[in-house]
């Protein structure tokens, strides 16, 4: 086991992301197996750094790995912080079926929580929000933000409607806010209609003299 | 193919650009000189993509070159070599052959069937080369026959098991960057699925046949729910790209990851408006 990643990639522990990334590169192409072909020892150097890379940048993030989250479905810890206080609140329009689909939810037994609620003819905000409670067990993620969002503009003043929302809509407005330096949205976003047009019509011949390469 | 993982044009300078054309020629030279000329056919954005992402994290030693070739029969045209280049063609070939499969499946296309008579050779020997990927694609889609001919759509097991597709294409070697790689191509392949379903919607609307979108078109919000939808994925894709030690070329990585990937997306939302206002 690797004794301290930072100092293997000789940076400082408060070292930025990007520095770690360049002090990375900078010893991978000292050790790259192109220039030690068959070397055991450049091999073993370089798996060294490789682990002393994606430890440092597992500190760097907080701790938990960055997997964790997307491939495991939101059952894992980071979200179960809420799990103890979603039960319904509010205006005591709790009927007997929502108590089933929401004590299905709070047993784990999802399935069932998402059959009882398809017998429900009127879907408010509160089916809503149940639905989305019992598709984030499934670890059905981007059908749960479909409902909640929904719950959330449908009853817009309900704050546990729209923390559920926001809580699981956050990596999307991360991407959104990373990505206005990177050219996103590219088009469409505009608030006038008109000046829209004239950039989606740019934007598509640009496009298509791009493709024929 | 699909070539929906591409460049935004108009946000790159020229260099860029250029270099981002050396890959695209390099793919294709690839194809060229490991499958043949038909192979050149099946070229394709994404794979380009591919070969760019795994150039960057491995640097192999890459050879520039420039030529001539049948598109560019006057003006010689730089392009790069590369392992990662070799690697995106296999893969190319590979997606070719099991998107050709759907297409024969689907639509019992004539072009589907030439097209995959004379991959067949290819794809036998690509199956020696690389087993479980093969096996596990295979078994992914079965499972998402299995699912779309079901009366409920599950949407998110099926984007699931359409990036696992992807994922599989994007793990190059059993290393530190297979978890990140894979998890990469996973997001892209759902994000692939949702936009190529979009596309498809009228389509398959017409020919009654399956759309994974059938019950969220019909939702007031329908390109507002999409595009949360897409930038979720997309937000995953980034976050593991954000996680490789990438340098080189990390400009035109990240234009295709937060712009490039929304062209067509664009395209459909401006188009459904344009058509909105006539009505």
């Amino acid at each position: 086991m690797i004794s301290d990643p930072f100092q293997v990639l000789g940076v400082s522990p408060q070292a930025t992301e990007e520095e770690i990334k360049t002090a990375y590169r900078t010893l991978a192409k000292k050790y790259h197996p192109d220039l030690h072909p068959n070397s055991a020892t450049a091999e073993a150097k370089m798996k060294e750094i490789n682990e002393a890379y994606t430890e440092a940048m597992r500190i760097k993030k907080g701790g938990g790995t960055w997997y964790q989250a997307s491939s495991s479905g939101y059952q894992n810890s980071r979200y179960d912080t809420w799990q103890y206080d979603y039960r319904p609140q509010g205006n005591g329009h709790f009927d007997q079926q929502f108590q089933a689909a929401f004590d299905y939810i709070s047993t784990r037994r999802y399935y069932d929580a998402l059959q009882v609620l398809h017998q429900i003819p009127e879907q408010n905000a509160m089916w809503n929000y149940l639905a989305a409670m019992a598709n984030i067990g499934l670890g059905n993620r981007l059908t749960a933000v479909n409902y909640a969002r929904t719950a959330a503009q449908m009853e817009p003043g309900n704050s546990q409607y729209r923390a559920l929302y926001d809580q699981l809509s956050s990596p999307a407005r991360t991407y959104q806010q990373q990505g206005t330096r990177y050219g996103y949205p590219n088009v469409g976003m505009c608030r006038n209609p008109f000046l829209t047009c004239i950039a989606v019509n740019l934007f598509c011949n640009c496009f298509r003299c791009g493709r024929c390469c | 193919m699909f070539g929906y993982i591409t460049v935004n044009n108009e946000l790159l300078d020229e260099a860029q650009r250029t270099r981002y054309r050396t890959y695209y020629c390099g793919l294709c030279r690839a194809l060229n000189e490991k499958y043949g000329s038909l192979a050149r056919m099946t070229l394709s954005n994404d794979m380009t993509f591919l070969g760019m992402l795994l150039s960057s994290l491995y640097e192999p030693s890459e050879l520039e070159n420039a030529g001539l070739c049948p598109v560019h029969p006057l003006r010689k045209q730089p392009y790069l070599k590369s392992t990662a280049l070799q690697y995106a063609a296999d893969m190319n070939i590979l997606l070719s052959w099991y998107v050709q499969q759907d297409h024969l499946r689907d639509e019992h296309s004539a072009n589907a069937a030439l097209l995959i008579r004379r991959l067949r050779p290819h794809y036998d020997r690509l199956v020696q080369i690389y087993p479980d990927k093969c096996r596990a694609i295979e078994a992914a889609m079965e499972r998402i026959q299995v699912l779309e001919a079901q009366p409920v759509i599950e949407l998110d097991k099926l984007c699931q098991l359409s990036g696992k597709i992807l994922g599989e294409v994007f793990r190059w070697k059993n290393d530190a960057w297979a978890e990140a790689l894979q998890c990469t191509g996973e997001s892209l392949g759902s994000f692939i699925y949702l936009v190529d379903a979009m596309d498809d919607f009228e389509r398959d609307q017409r020919k009654r046949q399956f759309n994974p979108l059938k019950e969220r078109h019909a939702q007031p919000d329908y390109f507002e729910g999409m595009r949360e939808t897409l930038t979720l994925i997309a937000a995953q894709a980034a976050e593991a790209v954000d996680s490789l030690p990438l340098m080189q070329d990390i400009g035109l990585i990240r234009n295709v990851l937060y712009s490039g990937i929304w062209v067509r997306f664009e395209q459909l939302y401006a188009q459904s408006t344009k058509k909105e206002k006539q009505a």
